[in-house]
C-alpha cells in the first residue's frame, strides 16, 4: 500500500509526463513555418507577457490571409442594408478623443478641425502648389487598403483640392482597375478581351506591379477604354501608358477621342512609357494591346496645371504586402511619375496583429517603416504624409461593439514612424473619436456592420476632415505661421 | 479565457501543490495563485486601462474584506442579529448590483460618467460575480454556523480559487471549506479524470463552440435581415448548442483543474437539453447557480412549504432574479418572466388529475411531447439571451418568420460538422460517453499527452484568430 506522499508523487509525475508529451508534440510546430496554422498560441494567446517577434510576424501574415479569404458565411449583398443588430457601449467622454461629437448626416456642415501633425514636412508639396510656372499638375499618390480602395475618402479630398487649385485630371490610375481591388470615382476603365490581373496582395508577377500595385496582362488581343465618370468631364491633355518592355516593335496602339494618335515611346530600364500630348481636351482614350502577356501597369491622364489626387489602393494590403514590390521597378516608375506628395493610409488589415501590443511593438514598427521606405525610395524629394488607420470594432459575445485593442497602439507606432521618417501625420482614428468610436459611427449610419469599413457617408466625412486639415496647414504655410 | 500561460502553468502548479507536505503550505500556494490570477488582469491590461483595472481589483478586495470582517463581527456575538446579516448581504450584493446598473445604463448620468472614468465598463471585474455569490454564501453559512472553520486561509482560498473566478461553478462555503481542511492525497486516477475533463473542455470550446459562433451564430445575430428563415432557425439552434458547449467547456476545464488538485467541485450541468419539462431543465442547467438561488432565495422565501400562490410567487422571484443576474435589461426580465411563468404553469399542470392520469397511461408520449415543448421553448427564449435589446430580439423573431425560406442555409461544411457533433454531444446518453472517457483515462500517458496536443492543434487549425471569451465571463 503506497503512502499518501507516494500517491501524490505518482500523480504529479503523471501530470508532468502528460505535459511533456504534449509539449514535445507541439514544439515542432514552432520550428517549421509551414505548420504555423496548427500552433495553439494562435487561439490561446502568447506564452509569457510579451509576444515574441516571429510570432507577431506570423500573426500579421495570418491576419492578411484571413482578411482576404472568403468569410464562412457572407451576407447576400443584393439584400437591402440591414437595421443594426448590435449594441454599442455608452458614448466615450474621454479627453483627447474627437474634437467634436458626430451629429447625424453632417456632410454639409463644417467638420471639426484636427490639425496635421508635423505639417512642416509638407513644405515641398505646398511649394509645388505655390508655383505658378509649372507645366504639369501637382501630383499626389495616395496608397492604402480597402478603406481607400472604394475611393470614398480620396474623392472627397480630390474634389476639395481641385476646387481650390484646379483640376489636373485623374492623373495615374491602374489599367487593371477592378471593383474587387479598387475603383476610382473620376474615371471609368473598361477592358475588353481576356485579362489576368495580379496584385501585390497575392504576388505572382516577380514583383512588377507598377506604381499602383496592380498589373493587367492580356491573353491575346485586348483593349482598355478610358472614359470620364461624368458627362461633360474632360480628362486633361496628356495621356501616358506605363507598360512592360514589349517583345514586338509596336505592342500597343493608342487612340484619343476615337482617333489613332502617334505616341512617343520613352524607354526606361525596366518599363516603357508611351506619351501622347494632345492639343484639345481628351474625353476618351483607348489602348489597344496586340501582344499577349504584355504587362500593363497604368495610365496617366492629366492637364498642364491643377492638382491630381491619385488613389493607388489595393483591397487587403497590410505592411507585409509592400514587400511584394520589386523595389527597383517601383522606384523607377515613381521617379518617372515624380509625385509631389505621397500619402500612406494602411493598418486596417493589421488590426489583429498581436505584434502591435507586444513589448514596444518593434516588429510592427519595422514592417511599417519598410513599407513606407519602399514607397518613398523612388521619390525622396516628395513630401510624405501618413494617415492613421480608422477605428475598427469587435463584437463581444454579448453583442457589444468595442474598439480592437490594437488600435491606439498602432496609431501611436505609426505616429512615431512618421516623426522618425520626416513625414507629416494625420490621426484619422482620433478624428473618428478614438477608442470605441466605431460603435458611435455605426450607430449613425457612418459605418458598416462588418465592424471594419465605413459607409460612403463615413468615408466622406473622413475625407472632409482630412481636406480641412490639409488646407488649414497650407494656409498656415502661406501665412508663414 | 483558456490561455497558453494557464495551460502551461496548471500542471506545474499541480505538481508543486502535490509535493507540498502540509495543508497550510498548499493553502498558501492556492491563495497565491488566486491573487496572481486577479493581479494578472491589471498587469496584462492596456496601459490606458491599468488604472481602471487596478480599481476593479480594489473593488474585489474590498468585497472580500467586507465579507471577512462582517463574518468575524457575527462570530463575536453568541446570537448574531438578523439585521446585521441582512446589512452584510445587501452590502456584499451592492458592488455587483451597481455594476449591472452601470452596464445597463440605468444609473444616473453622473454615476455613469464617474463609472466611465473609474471602472472598466465592458464586463464586471474578474471574479466579482462569483465572489459576490460566494461571499453571501459564506456570510449566510457563517450565520447558520455551518462553516467548519474561521481560518483566514480557508476563506481566502474559497474566495479566490483561481480556476473558477471567471464564471463559477459557484461553491457553497460549507461544502468547499470542508475539503480544504485536510491534506487529501491525489491519486493518479484523480489526475487522469482531471485531464479528461480538461481535454473534453478544450475540444468543446476550441473546436466546436468557437467555430459555430464565428461561422454561423455571430453573423446571423448581427444582421438577421440578410439571412433566410432557414438560416436564422439554424443559427438560433446553433446558439443554443453553442451556449451549452461554451459554458460546459468552461465548467469542464474548471472541474478538471480542481480535480488535479484533489478538490471536487459541484457539477454545473446534467444534460439540460434532454429535460422533459421546464422545471426539469432548471434542475439540469447551471446547477450551481440554481442551487444557490434555491438555498439563499427560494427556501428563505418559504420554498414550497407555503400556500400555493406563494409557491408560484417564490418560483417567479427566484427565476426572475436568476435571469436578471445576467443583466438588468428588458430582455432578461422578459426571459425570467417567460421561464418563471412556464415553470409555474408546469407545476400547476402537474397537479391536475387529468394530466396525471394521462401521463401515467402514456409515459412515452408525455416524455417526448414534454421534451419537444421544453427544448423548443428554451431555443426560442434563448434569442432574448443573445440579443442585447428587445427590439433586436423582435427583429430576429420577425426575420425568422418573414424572411424567405427557400434559400438553402449558406453555412460552411465545418459549421455543419460542428453543429452535428454539438447536437450529438447534447443528446448522447451518458452510457455512450463512458467508453470514450474510459479509453482516455485508462490510456497510457503518451496517448493522453498526444490527444491534448491534437485538440490544441485542431482548435488552432480551425480558428481564424484568438479564442472567443467565454460567454458567461460577461455576467
Amino acid at each position: 500500500m503506497p503512502s499518501p506522499d507516494q500517491v501524490n508523487k505518482q500523480a504529479a509525475a503523471h501530470l508532468i509526463g502528460v505535459m511533456l508529451v504534449a509539449l514535445c508534440a507541439l514544439l515542432p510546430l514552432y520550428a517549421f513555418d509551414d505548420l504555423r496554422s496548427l500552433r495553439p498560441t494562435r487561439v490561446l494567446g502568447p506564452v509569457g507577457l510579451n509576444l515574441p517577434a516571429p510570432l507577431a510576424q506570423e500573426q500579421a501574415s495570418e491576419t492578411q490571409a484571413s482578411l482576404t479569404s472568403q468569410p464562412a458565411l457572407a451576407p447576400d449583398p443584393t439584400r437591402p442594408a440591414p437595421a443594426l443588430a448590435i449594441s454599442r457601449p455608452a458614448a466615450s467622454t474621454e479627453a483627447g478623443s474627437a474634437p467634436a461629437p458626430i451629429s447625424g448626416p453632417a456632410l454639409h456642415r463644417t467638420v471639426p478641425l484636427l490639425p496635421i501633425e508635423g505639417s512642416e514636412h509638407l513644405k515641398p508639396f505646398f511649394k509645388a502648389l505655390d508655383r505658378s510656372d509649372r507645366t504639369t499638375p501637382v501630383r499626389v499618390l495616395h496608397y492604402g487598403d480597402s478603406t481607400l480602395a472604394g475611393d470614398g475618402i480620396a474623392k472627397t479630398v480630390r474634389g476639395q483640392l481641385k476646387a481650390q487649385f484646379g483640376d489636373g485630371g485623374p492623373g495615374f490610375f491602374v489599367a487593371g482597375m477592378d471593383p474587387r481591388w479598387m475603383r476610382r470615382d473620376d474615371v471609368r476603365v473598361n477592358r475588353s478581351g481576356a485579362w489576368d490581373i495580379h496584385t501585390i496582395l497575392h504576388g505572382g508577377n516577380q514583383g512588377r506591379y507598377g506604381l499602383g500595385g496592380i498589373v493587367a496582362k492580356p491573353r491575346g488581343d485586348a483593349q482598355v477604354q478610358i472614359n470620364p465618370a461624368r458627362s461633360g468631364q474632360t480628362l486633361g491633355h496628356r495621356l501616358e501608358v506605363y507598360a512592360q518592355k514589349g517583345r514586338k516593335a509596336e505592342p500597343l496602339r493608342i487612340q484619343v477621342n476615337g482617333s489613332a494618335v502617334a505616341a512617343r515611346r520613352i524607354e526606361h530600364p525596366s518599363f516603357d512609357q508611351w506619351v501622347v500630348e494632345h492639343d484639345s481636351d481628351i474625353v476618351s482614350g483607348t489602348v489597344l494591346v496586340s501582344e499577349t502577356d504584355l504587362e500593363l501597369y497604368g495610365l496617366v491622364l492629366e492637364a498642364k496645371a491643377g492638382i491630381t489626387w491619385e488613389t493607388t489602393a489595393v483591397v487587403g494590403v497590410s505592411n507585409g504586402s509592400f514587400r511584394q514590390f520589386n523595389a527597383v521597378h517601383l522606384a523607377e516608375q515613381s521617379q518617372v511619375r515624380r509625385p509631389d506628395l505621397i500619402v500612406l493610409m494602411i493598418g486596417g488589415n493589421d488590426a489583429s496583429n498581436g505584434g502591435i501590443l507586444s513589448g514596444d511593438g518593434r516588429a510592427y514598427r519595422q514592417g511599417f517603416e519598410r513599407a513606407l521606405q519602399t514607397l518613398r525610395q523612388g521619390s525622396p524629394q516628395s513630401a510624405c504624409l501618413i494617415m492613421s488607420p480608422l477605428d475598427q470594432g469587435m463584437l463581444s459575445d454579448y453583442g457589444r461593439v468595442y474598439s480592437k485593442r490594437t488600435m491606439p497602439r498602432m496609431v501611436e507606432l505609426q505616429r512615431q514612424v512618421s516623426q522618425e521618417q520626416g513625414c507629416s501625420f494625420w490621426d484619422a482614428w482620433s478624428f473618428m473619436g478614438g477608442k470605441d468610436s466605431f460603435a458611435r459611427w455605426l450607430d449613425q449610419g457612418l459605418a458598416w456592420t462588418d465592424l471594419v469599413h465605413l459607409t460612403e457617408r463615413g468615408l466622406n466625412r473622413i475625407g472632409q476632415g482630412f481636406s480641412r486639415a490639409l488646407l488649414e496647414a497650407y494656409e498656415q504655410h502661406r501665412s508663414g505661421r | 479565457m483558456i490561455s497558453a500561460n494557464g495551460l502551461l502553468l496548471l500542471p506545474l502548479l499541480a505538481a508543486v501543490y502535490l509535493s507540498l507536505e502540509t495543508q497550510r503550505a498548499r493553502l498558501m500556494l492556492l491563495l497565491a495563485a488566486g491573487v496572481l490570477t486577479l493581479s494578472a488582469e491589471v498587469v496584462l491590461a492596456d496601459p490606458a486601462e491599468q488604472l481602471k483595472s487596478s480599481l476593479d481589483l480594489l473593488l474585489v478586495c474590498a468585497l472580500m474584506l467586507l465579507c471577512w470582517l462582517g463574518c468575524r463581527l457575527m462570530g463575536r456575538s453568541s446570537e448574531p442579529s438578523q439585521a446585521l446579516l441582512t446589512a452584510l448581504v445587501i452590502l456584499q450584493a451592492l458592488p455587483l448590483f451597481s455594476y449591472k446598473l452601470l452596464l445597463a445604463g440605468l444609473a444616473g448620468s453622473w454615476a455613469q460618467s464617474l463609472a466611465h472614468d473609474l471602472l472598466s465598463n465592458a464586463t464586471p471585474p474578474l471574479g466579482l460575480s462569483v465572489m459576490t455569490f460566494q461571499a453571501i454564501s459564506y456570510t449566510v453559512d457563517s450565520y447558520r454556523e455551518q462553516v467548519p472553520t474561521a481560518d483566514w486561509r480557508h476563506f481566502g482560498v474559497y474566495m479566490t480559487f483561481f480556476p473558477h473566478l471567471a464564471a463559477g461553478p459557484i461553491l457553497k462555503a460549507s461544502d468547499f471549506v470542508t475539503q480544504l481542511m485536510e491534506r487529501r492525497p491525489v491519486t493518479t486516477d484523480d489526475a487522469r479524470a482531471g485531464l479528461w475533463r480538461i481535454f473534453k473542455g478544450l475540444f468543446k470550446k476550441l473546436v466546436l463552440s468557437d467555430l459555430m459562433a464565428k461561422a454561423g451564430v455571430h453573423p446571423v445575430f448581427a444582421d438577421p435581415q440578410a439571412f433566410s428563415s432557414g438560416e436564422i432557425m439554424v443559427a438560433v439552434l446553433a446558439f443554443t448548442v453553442q451556449m451549452f458547449l461554451d459554458f460546459s467547456a468552461y465548467t469542464d476545464v474548471v472541474i478538471g483543474s480542481a480535480r488535479l488538485l484533489g478538490l471536487k467541485l459541484p457539477e454545473n450541468f446534467d444534460r439540460p437539453y434532454q429535460a422533459t419539462s421546464i422545471a426539469d431543465y432548471w434542475r439540469r442547467w447551471h446547477m450551481s447557480l440554481s442551487s444557490w438561488v434555491g438555498h439563499y432565495v427560494y427556501r428563505p422565501l418559504g420554498g414550497n412549504r407555503v400556500v400555493r400562490w406563494k409557491i408560484y410567487r417564490n418560483v417567479m422571484i427566484s427565476i426572475v432574479l436568476l435571469a436578471l443576474w445576467h443583466g438588468l435589461s428588458a430582455n432578461f426580465l422578459i426571459y425570467g418572466l417567460l421561464h418563471g411563468t412556464a415553470v409555474c404553469f408546469y407545476r400547476w399542470m402537474r397537479e391536475q388529475a387529468g394530466w396525471q392520469n394521462w401521463s401515467r397511461r402514456n409515459p412515452l408520449q408525455a416524455s417526448a411531447g414534454g421534451w419537444l415543448l421544453t427544448f423548443s421553448f428554451v431555443v426560442l427564449a434563448r434569442i432574448l439571451f443573445k440579443t442585447p435589446t428587445f427590439e433586436e430580439a423582435a427583429l430576429l423573431w420577425h426575420s425568422l418568420l418573414h424572411s424567405e425560406f427557400s434559400a438553402w442555409p449558406r453555412f460552411s461544411p465545418a459549421f455543419w460538422i460542428c453543429l452535428t457533433l454539438g447536437l450529438f454531444g447534447c443528446f448522447m446518453p451518458n452510457r455512450w460517453k463512458m467508453p470514450l472517457q474510459q479509453a482516455f483515462e485508462r490510456g497510457p500517458l503518451l496517448l493522453q499527452g498526444l490527444l491534448i496536443a491534437a485538440v490544441l492543434m485542431l482548435g488552432a487549425r480551425l480558428s481564424d484568430g484568438q479564442a472567443l471569451a467565454f460567454i458567461y465571463r460577461n455576467f
